[in-house]
């Protein structure tokens, strides 16, 4: 997903001008890097006692090798399970109070890892403890037994998470599809439950060693501290941890579909039909990656989208359906998902589906439809920076994708400079009838109704 | 994405609240010859003490036709959230309807009396606000959150969804096919199903709470717009109706435009609910679903408490945030941290307008379904101990305390949780008054309501999962096993008004 920020007043959209307005919003900070190469970047927010500390680390999916699928998170796990000098983080963090409600945990995605934690803003020094003890010492207190549990733990999230939810196995055939072993984002980044297993203490420091670097970070504070306080406090806690490498980005190509790929799906958690078309996608911030998300929202983004009028509401064939346009670092997909309604075929579906495409191929979008989507997308950029952890994540969003921090303002001006035109050649470009995915879910279940033998 | 733990939004906002931080550890004191790094070993002191968080607190008003107004202004973005809430939910849906109120919520914004569904769409992306209806327990919620810029014909698209709906046929049969569809979906969802049976458990069989999230294909079926028209024009009356406000506005001019658009609408008393009692506690039973291609089994354990106006019910909050609630709990640390069988195991306390309930819940990797229900049996014969260390108390009071910020972040969250407290019937400023009360509450407190309310002899489990898994399952002896596959998954007759709504 692109980092999509703040807001905008939609009287200057409605106007129909991209004059910036007063409210324009950003994110003021400010920025250091320590001697270690550590980047730290600090926004003041008093709203109310509280600060949020959050530290990507440049690793994801995207720096696994074949037959470790699923690392990079296994890896996140094992940030959580001690420290030389912080032997039980999570009792720490429930002691100041960050113990419930999604306030302290990390993330894993294609391209980065995060962790965060929000806590009282007189415990930012316990958090920045924390956070400085896993980077420099999670080795000497690592053992086989806690990478045992985690690897039960993960194992248990994948079966959760993606086995037990309807449309989850397809998810898993859409990576490995468009990303075939050994391209890194094979089985997507829960990876399968026997490489999960094979994970060794070994993989564990090796991956420390090479990722885990200040250099590889960024730590991003947000809420109510001190910047002059905040600053002696980082230095204090990792200033002294070496540097490290600079490990270099990935840079796997992007394998091209050449023709058009069919695949069925047997999913013995869903009851209902899916159809699932993916085109190979773009990079965050690439030049039609804007482009590419407006033309999500016509096509599925809102019930005024054209798949909803026409699947939803006019031929009733489908219960549901969206398009998404994710951006990844080493090039995302884009994907239209209908789900069918009662006794209706995938194959419907994708006729109709067909038809909305060819339809907007050829013509366009109108005017009003992509001025309606540019709303959507401008405006939902606002919510996301009420809270004080989404700014820090969006800050160390910006500052690992544009290397600029700052970067909000110019997010937000990205968006609303798309034209009609360029949506309409991004509807001929990024979905060729001729190169794509078709998955066919269907349910596999013996009880389910439209089950096929 | 994936992360170490699930996030649990909201759970927190049932409780919370407490002292100050926790007094300083001793500063670094160097041995003889410390490593240079022995610094470290040390937990910082926390920085010098910062202001209490004060919890936002509404300003009431009223309209002259007794619609209750809550306003909490906050200019931090420039957005602006209202919320209104209807008093009656599922509680209103007749016994031969179940599903009706979610049916209502479903077809309220799919055209008015002066706009199709896709006019009233377009007109609110083209303002880039969000309407959404969401049907409850106990009431309908119509959530609005706009750009304080476009307040005014934002409003006007809340209003005209809440008091003119149309209820076209084509809408309603479109709605209706998409129904149908979910309730299909949720026949292969371990999660749902798991939830409709513990809410069959916990509120009968009779009681519109009681049946299936979203109703049953029959009640579906059977649904005629005129009961749509009713369920509407008897409940969909400003006395009994809430606006919840947040965000960036001037109050009198809110308040103005606010009777502009909903000073006409017309007071009518509302037939009080008639609704049967609640099934007496029994004998503890053990309902399974038949999963056979699950690779894990959904686990549910669940009984109702007390109320939410109990002077009990901090405690017991506060009881389950140190027994189950939090990550360090012993019940996720022994399922998922000792054993390796879960990705996370907890337990919550929630309360609706009736009662309160008592919920463990979780999912187990399947082979292990019989062991785990042994483990948390074990932590939940020690939750009716009451038995749990100053530090757990601490631990829980510190969580509930220092989760209210975030908790109350946003002003879609801020206009929710006063809808909330008012359905609850607690005080609007529950939240503001918070850490003098748990502040107050000490561990034999704890004991005395865990003893009280949560006795496992009560407690019904579920258990959603393959059924090859469960070779020694009655040997726990929690209770006999009662095999509900067959109704659950819709494969068998049902009788007329079956299962249930649970946790929303």
């Amino acid at each position: 997903m692109p980092p999509r920020a703040v807001v905008v007043t939609s009287l200057l959209l409605l106007a129909g001008t991209s004059a910036l307005g007063a409210t324009e919003p950003s994110i003021p900070y400010t920025e250091f890097t320590l001697p270690n190469g550590l980047r730290v970047i600090l926004s003041e927010d008093h709203r109310a006692p509280q600060v949020t500390v959050n530290v990507w680390y440049h690793v994801g999916a995207a720096n696994q090798r074949p037959g470790r699928s699923g690392f990079a998170h296994l890896f996140e796990h094992m940030m959580f399970s001690g420290s030389q000098h912080v032997p039980d983080p999570d009792k720490v963090l429930a002691a100041i109070g960050a113990g419930l409600g999604g306030a302290a945990n990390g993330s894993t995605n294609f391209d980065r890892t995060n962790y965060f934690e929000t806590v009282p803003a007189s415990q930012l020094p316990t958090a920045l403890w924390i956070e400085s003890d896993r980077m420099g010492f999670l080795l000497p207190t690592l053992d086989a037994k806690k990478l045992v549990t985690q690897r039960d733990v993960v194992s248990n999230e994948r079966r959760q998470r993606i086995e037990n939810q309807p449309y989850g196995r397809a998810y898993l055939e859409l990576c490995d599809t468009l990303y075939p072993k050994p391209h890194p984002y094979y089985h997507c980044v829960i990876g399968s439950i026997e490489e999960i297993q094979a994970a060794s203490v070994e993989d564990v420091q090796g991956f420390f060693r090479e990722f885990y670097t200040p250099r590889n970070a960024t730590l991003a504070i947000v809420g109510d501290f001190d910047p002059k306080v905040a600053r002696e406090l980082v230095t204090r806690y990792f200033g002294d941890l070496p540097g490290g490498g600079d490990p270099k980005r990935p840079d796997v190509p992007q394998p091209r579909l050449d023709r058009v790929v069919e695949k069925t799906v047997p999913d013995p958690v869903a009851r209902i039909p899916q159809l699932q078309m993916v085109w190979n996608g773009v990079k965050p911030f690439a030049p039609d990656e804007a482009a590419g998300d407006i033309l999500s929202v016509v096509l599925g983004g809102s019930k005024t989208s054209r798949l909803y009028r026409r699947l939803v509401e006019e031929k009733q064939i489908a219960s549901g359906v969206f398009a998404t346009n994710s951006s990844l670092g080493l090039g995302g997909y884009f994907q239209i998902v209908a789900t069918a309604r009662g006794n209706h075929t995938v194959a419907e579906l994708r006729k109709e589906v067909q038809a909305v495409l060819d339809e907007l191929r050829k013509n366009g979008p109108t005017a009003a439809e992509v001025e309606r989507a540019k709303r959507i997308v401008v405006g939902g950029m606002v919510r996301s920076v009420e809270r004080i952890a989404g700014k820090a994540d969006q800050l160390n969003s910006y500052t690992f994708w544009t290397n600029d921090p700052g970067y909000l303002p110019k997010d937000v001006a990205r968006y609303k400079e798309v034209t009609t035109a360029q949506v309409h050649e991004a509807a001929r470009t990024l979905l060729p009838a001729d190169r794509m995915l078709v998955l066919d879910v269907e349910p596999s279940s013996p009880s389910a109704p439209g089950a096929r033998p | 994405m994936s992360a170490r733990r699930l996030s649990t939004v909201g759970l927190l906002l049932l409780a919370l609240g407490c002292a100050s931080s926790k007094p300083a550890p001793p500063p670094v004191a160097p041995a003889a010859a410390p490593p240079p790094d022995a610094w470290r070993n040390t937990q910082p002191p926390p920085l010098a003490a910062v202001p209490a968080f004060r919890a936002p607190v509404p300003v009431q008003r009223s309209l002259p036709n007794r619609l209750t107004v809550l306003l909490r202004e906050n200019h931090a973005v420039p957005v602006v959230v209202v919320e209104l809430a209807i008093r009656t939910g599922v509680d209103g849906d007749p016994p031969d309807r179940a599903g009706l109120a979610d049916f209502v919520a479903g077809a309220l914004d799919e055209g008015t009396r002066s706009r199709t569904s896709q006019q009233l769409a377009e007109q609110l992306e083209d303002l880039a606000a969000s309407l959404g209806v969401s049907p409850g327990l106990d009431g309908i919620r119509l959530h609005l959150n706009c750009l304080s810029d476009t307040l005014e014909p934002a409003l006007d698209l809340l209003a005209d969804v809440a008091l003119n709906p149309a209820f076209r046929p084509a809408d309603v049969e479109r709605v209706r096919g998409i129904t149908l569809t979910g309730l299909e979906q949720r026949r292969g969802n371990p999660g749902a199903l798991a939830s409709d049976e513990v809410a069959r458990l916990l509120y009968g069989a009779k009681h519109p709470w009681g049946q299936p999230a979203g109703g049953t294909v029959e009640s579906v079926k059977a649904i005629r717009r005129q009961d749509l028209l009713r369920f509407h024009d008897t409940y969909f009356r400003p006395n009994n109706a809430l606006l919840s406000v947040s965000g960036d506005f001037e109050p009198e001019k809110i308040l103005a435009l606010l009777a502009e658009r909903f000073g006409a609408w017309r007071p009518k008393s509302v037939p009080p609910s008639r609704l049967p009692p609640f099934p007496k506690e029994g004998a503890r039973t053990v309902v399974t679903v038949d999963m056979p291609d699950s690779t894990q089994s959904q686990l549910a354990l669940a009984t109702r408490t007390l109320s939410a106006t109990s002077p009990d019910a901090l405690a017991l909050s506060t009881a389950n945030v140190a027994l189950g609630g939090l990550f360090t709990s012993r019940l996720n640390q022994q399922l998922r941290e000792v054993r390796g069988w879960t990705y996370g195991m907890f337990s919550s306390v929630g309360f609706n307008k009736r009662t309160g309930v008592f919920q463990v819940r979780g999912s187990v990797v399947a082979q292990h379904t019989v062991d785990s229900l042994k483990d948390i049996e074990a932590e939940v014969k020690r939750y009716a101990t009451g038995d749990i260390t100053e530090d757990e108390l601490q631990h829980a009071k510190e969580g509930i305390l220092q989760s209210l910020p975030q908790a109350l972040e946003t002003n879609d969250a801020v206009a929710s949780t006063f809808v909330t407290l008012s359905n609850l019937g607690r005080p609007l400023d529950w939240y503001a008054t918070l850490p003098g009360r748990l502040g107050a509450l000490d561990r034999n407190e704890i004991a005395r309501v865990s003893r009280t309310y949560l006795d496992p002899a009560k407690v019904p489990v579920v258990v959603v999962g393959p059924r090859k898994d469960q070779e020694g399952l009655a040997e726990l002896r929690l209770g006999p096993v009662v095999d509900r596959t067959a109704e659950a998954k819709g494969l068998a007759a049902r009788p007329a008004p079956p299962a249930a709504p649970a946790a929303r």
